[in-house]
């Protein structure tokens, strides 16, 4: 009775509840980290909150697109099909595990072995999907319906902003273990300040490019 | 692209925003109860649960009237027109509530107000199941079977809510304690165990909210309406 591709469905909209809805939490929570007037304890704290939390949407993220390809393989408009799918499971549970590796063991010589090939297969997926998602636009393959092409190209756009905050974020990490050896000095404190500010533009992107492609996604329109 | 279209996406968002937010509500609540934290961090942890709390409760409250329009739009619901106006601006109103009792937070005020929304979140429950219950019994007001079904199911966690609600009182007053006197280990395990009973409600409210969005998902195909 219960047809597969509505659980994948399910999946679909839970990985959003664990990514868009998970990183509101982040976001305030990292605006607790700048204060000045907290503690460093306290800081410490909220970023423990902030690292449990963010956790989510890094794996939600990282499995929504073959989830997404399986939908888009019952809507019959997708190339990969039967046990092709097999393809998108294996590099996303392979990427999982870096990136996850990557978090683990960040600041350690193979946690940034881990990080650099992450970076690695966000830039060729951003490539792959930006050329899969134009040339479907341009001459209707390899996804044969023009909104799961946008769709993918959103996806390309949001890898892009996830990077957009890496690389705002690069001093961050350094500058928090500054605050917790040295205490607060008004150079931490602006160290701190400035890429929790300026990473903004590049969250709220993000954010908005979820929710429309939710749009897409319930909408399904001509286009 | 239609209206429809836009509700629908607002109710996925209500859905991800109360569901996804929870869990940051769920994790630094372990932290406010670590006795390891002194005093001025647990504060801090306990002003950053309650603000990100404050998205689960309004989108509990918005889900409804988006659900209504939806439900009004396929014809399925009797509550349409002027009624669905009313539902909505009830339901402002009491975003507002909401809100006032956040940032009014200890005074009489916002007493009075916390005891008006719980004898309103009781009025809610009430005004959910009886209608779907006679609706499955065959006597209206609603057509399918599906929509009462998930009415019943969104009632559970409105009963979950206020599960947490009565459970988590005795937390409030017993952090003030921590913050007049210090940690020791009654008040300590007074808040552990409001934490602890408050948890099965929160995962009741999880279950619920899944299955019914599984539920409006999926109507067609399981109920064939």
């Amino acid at each position: 009775m219960i047809d597969p591709q509505s659980l994948w469905i399910m999946v679909h909209v839970v990985l959003l509840v664990y990514w868009l809805g998970a990183d509101i939490s982040v976001f305030y929570s990292s605006l607790q980290i700048i204060k000045p007037e907290n503690s460093p304890e306290t800081r410490a704290a909220v970023a423990r909150v902030l690292g449990f939390v963010n956790f989510f949407p890094s794996v939600a993220s990282i499995m929504m697109l073959p989830v997404g390809l399986m939908l888009a393989d019952g809507k019959g408009a997708s190339p990969l099909t039967g046990g092709w799918l097999v393809l998108p499971w294996a590099i996303a549970g392979v990427w999982l595990l870096i990136s996850v590796g990557a978090a683990t063991q960040r600041g350690t010589p193979i946690g940034k072995r881990y990080a650099s090939i992450d970076l690695w297969i966000r830039l060729v997926l951003i490539a792959v999907l930006t050329i899969a998602a134009i040339a479907s636009f341009a001459g209707g393959a390899p996804f044969t319906s023009n909104w799961i092409a946008l769709k993918v190209l959103l996806f390309a756009f949001v890898l892009v902003c996830g990077l957009g905050i890496r690389f705002t974020f690069a001093n961050f990490g350094p500058a928090f273990g500054r605050l917790m050896a040295e205490g607060s000095t008004p150079e931490t404190e602006a160290a701190l300040r400035v890429p929790v500010m300026s990473v903004k533009k590049w969250v709220l992107m993000l954010w908005a490019a979820l929710v429309v492609m939710a749009l897409l996604g319930i909408a399904q329109p001509h286009l | 692209m239609e209206w429809q279209d836009f509700f629908k996406l607002l109710h996925v968002i209500t859905f991800v925003y109360w569901v996804g937010a929870d869990l940051g509500v769920f994790y630094s609540a372990r932290l406010v109860v670590n006795p390891k934290y002194s005093k001025e961090t647990r504060a801090t942890l306990l002003k950053v649960l309650a603000w990100i709390d404050m998205i689960p409760r309004y989108m509990l409250l918005l889900t409804f009237p988006v659900g209504a329009t939806l439900a009004a739009n396929l014809g399925y619901s009797p509550i349409d027109g002027v009624w669905l106006y009313l539902v909505w601006i009830a339901a402002a109103a009491w975003v507002y509530m909401v809100w006032l009792i956040h940032h009014r937070e200890g005074t009489d005020a916002a007493k009075r107000l916390t005891r008006l929304d719980l004898m309103l979140r009781y009025a809610f429950i009430l005004a959910l199941v009886i209608p779907s219950i006679t609706s499955l019994a065959g006597a209206g007001p609603y057509e399918t079977e599906w929509l009462p079904i998930k009415i019943l199911l969104f009632a559970g966690a409105v009963c979950c809510g206020v599960g947490i609600r009565l459970t988590f009182t005795p937390f409030g007053a017993t952090f003030g304690k921590l913050m007049a006197e210090g940690s020791s280990p009654p008040i300590e395990m007074q808040m552990t165990r409001a934490l602890n009973h408050a948890v099965p409600f929160v995962i009741g409210i999880w279950v619920f909210a899944a299955i019914t969005a599984f539920l409006g998902m999926n109507h067609e195909m399981l109920f064939g309406s």
